[in-house]
């Protein structure tokens, strides 16, 4: 089962993510990504907290590559916090820790992208 | 000019032009069509051909009759009954006055190209009966006629037609890179087959700027000769050439160059490349053998816009293809290396119809192999699609780059460059020499590559990792070297393997796989044999639902 939820934070979105993402969940995900990183919505920033994802597949880590990229040419960012087990192995296979923010938590996340 | 009057019956008095050839069957796509069952679907064709016209019996089941003989072939004469089972009609040909009156509104096909009566290609010279080649004049390709220089020509051409999917784009990049290699040339045209006939039609004309030469018009006989011989011709119109003075007509002037685009054994096209001049001969042997390989180029070109086309139109479809199967079979390589002292082997497994696995193992230099494995994110027909491109892109960034690690930032740069969708690659690449047994080996976000030792241990190389293909332009590649010592073994192998599931839903895992390979021995047929094995012991009856793929090096022990 999968499932997600997302919730507002100022300008930066918090999107949760539960269960198993897979092939047969990747599209629902798809359109959230979608809708929260359209230029005319006014979120600069997305976390997703993935502390309660339990699989990740390859068709998963595409939907999430997607909203990194997507937040990055509309001039936000996308945060990954809490990665664990094996949603954290497929991401360390993939060396993405190289071009993505991997962060512990949510609040920390939130405390990077705050402005300085 | 020339007609097939229909002599009898409903269609008593109908007169079908015979200028271009004229089908006759029981089929709608014919041009004569006769509704009747003793009339076969593709009973007879009547062709225009030098001097005159030809009848010829398509295999019918009831037979062509001229004059009540039954023929297979027969040269018309005027006044002459033909006879299609129970349809009779006359051959009929008309004065040069007629002739005339009918061309000027005639069956030309380009558009704003004027039409000269009775103007006629005539094959001048073939390729293979033209084995003395000229020395180049006009075309300035001189310096092409070395082979490097062709091969460039044709290099750069790949080049500039592999990212293209659409075929317009696609038909404009052919012409006008024919139009820049050969500089001689006025006009290009594509020739393609047309949806409903499967007559080759001018489809584009692509025209150098300020020239004002009009094409001379190739008559549907002379495509249809080349469909079936299937070789590249040289052409110059033959022209009643006073009939177009007294009309104060241009003379039409010039040769051209026909080259079939062959792939497999379908004619996909036919590329023509014309010049104006008459005085010097504007082609030579080399350019039409250049025409050639740029008309095989664009055939395969041409094949893939198809194939991508049709292929996304399965996918809405949401159906599995069994071309797709055959496409991809096709990447895959159809024999393995041959080396003294090495032996490979390489297993594919689809868990569907088509694959989003790939491996390939070719030769980059005189003792140098290139070796890739590598996995599609997703599955079904976008990934093997995807994986059909990523294995040519890494077959071609390989033969451009000495080392792996940027030989997979290539393929990543080409990669990202057309990325439509979120699919991405993970893959290995390595270089192999086969005298030294080193290997530089870059791992793009795939499974760490295994080293079976002939010490009987296993290293499982973590180093030359980077990020998968295709998420991130900008990524950077690392490579690692390593040796193969006598008795040793590399194993590559796609995660299908590693999880490939029991029925208690339990994955095989590294740690199986490494006693497997342990177990198996130093040979590589007896390791992979035992793999086997202990997969299928571990799956049982439980379904596989990933690609497993697998390729096997080993050096043999002194």
């Amino acid at each position: 089962m999968f499932r997600f939820e997302t919730s507002g934070r100022g300008d930066a979105a918090v999107l949760a993510l539960f269960g198993n993402l897979d092939a047969l969940s990747a599209d629902a995900l798809k359109a959230e990504v979608v809708r929260l990183s359209e230029s005319k919505t006014n979120i600069a920033t997305v976390v997703v907290d993935m502390s309660a994802l339990e699989l990740l597949d390859s068709t998963g880590v595409g939907v999430l590559i997607s909203l990194f990229k997507r937040m990055r040419t509309k001039n936000g960012s996308a945060l990954f916090a809490g990665l664990e087990a094996q949603p954290r192995e497929i991401f360390r296979l993939l060396r993405l820790e190289r071009s993505l923010d991997l962060v512990a938590t949510v609040d920390e996340a939130l405390a990077k992208s705050m402005p300085k | 000019m020339a007609w097939l009057v229909a002599t009898d019956g409903k269609l008593s008095g109908r007169r079908y032009s015979l200028d271009a050839p004229c089908l006759v069957g029981r089929g709608p796509y014919n041009h004569v069509v006769l509704d009747d069952t003793r009339i076969s679907r593709q009973h007879a064709k009547i062709s225009p051909e030098a001097g005159g016209h030809v009848v010829y019996d398509l295999n019918s089941a009831n037979g062509t009759y001229v004059n009540h003989m039954q023929v297979r072939r027969q040269k018309l004469a005027p006044g002459d009954q033909i006879r299609f089972g129970p349809f009779s009609f006359r051959f009929e040909t008309e004065l040069q006055e007629e002739t005339r009156r009918v061309a000027a509104g005639g069956r030309q096909k380009f558009v704003e190209v004027a039409t000269l009566v009775g103007t006629e290609a005539r094959i001048v010279e073939s390729l293979d009966a033209k084995a003395a080649s000229k020395p180049g004049f006009s075309t300035g390709l001189d310096e092409l006629e070395d082979a490097g220089r062709k091969l460039q020509a044709l290099y750069a051409f790949m080049q500039s037609i592999a990212s293209t999917l659409d075929p317009a784009g696609l038909y404009d990049r052919i012409l006008a890179h024919v139009l820049n290699v050969f500089v001689g040339a006025d006009n290009a045209v594509l020739y393609l087959p047309s949806s409903d006939s499967g007559k080759m039609e001018p489809r584009k004309l692509l025209g150098r700027s300020g020239a004002s030469i009009a094409p001379y018009p190739i008559p549907d006989s002379f495509y249809d000769q080349l469909v079936v011989d299937r070789r590249a011709l040289l052409s110059s119109p033959v022209t009643a050439i006073s009939a177009a003075a007294s009309r104060g007509d241009a003379t039409p002037t010039g040769i051209s160059m026909h080259a079939p685009m062959l792939s497999g054994d379908a004619v996909q096209g036919v590329l023509h490349v014309q010049a104006a001049t008459t005085v010097d001969p504007a082609f030579t042997q080399g350019d039409l053998d250049l025409l050639t390989g740029i008309a095989a180029q664009a055939a395969l070109a041409l094949q893939n816009v198809r194939l991508h086309q049709e292929s996304l139109k399965q996918q809405r479809l949401k159906q599995d293809l069994s071309l797709a199967v055959e496409i991809q079979k096709s990447f895959l390589p159809q024999s393995l290396p041959v080396v003294q002292g090495l032996e490979f082997i390489a297993e594919y497994r689809p868990a569907f119809s088509v694959g989003g696995d790939f491996y390939d193992l070719f030769s980059l230099a005189e003792h140098e192999l290139g070796i890739c494995i590598g996995d599609v994110s997703g599955k079904g027909v976008s990934a093997a699609l995807l994986m059909a491109r990523v294995c040519s892109d890494i077959h071609a960034a390989a033969l451009l780059e000495r080392e792996p690690a940027r030989t997979l930032w290539r393929a990543n740069r080409m990669l990202c460059e057309r990325r439509k969708t979120d699919l991405f690659v993970t893959a290995i690449y390595l270089a192999l020499n086969t005298e030294t047994h080193d290997i530089v080996l870059g791992n793009a976000g795939h499974l760490p590559p295994l080293i079976r030792r002939s010490s009987g241990k296993i290293d499982r190389v973590e180093g030359g990792a980077s990020t998968a293909i295709g998420l991130f332009e900008n990524a950077e590649y690392e490579q690692i070297r390593l040796r193969l010592e006598p008795g040793d073994s590399l194993v590559l192998c796609t995660d299908g393997v590693l999880e490939a599931t029991s029925e208690r839903g339990e994955q095989f895992g590294f740690e199986r796989l490494e006693a497997s390979i342990l177990a198996g021995g130093a040979r590589p047929q007896e390791l992979v044999k035992r793999l086997n094995e202990d997969l299928s012991r571990h799956v049982g009856a439980a379904p596989q639902y990933d690609d497993m793929t697998l390729i096997v090096c080993g050096r043999q022990a002194t």
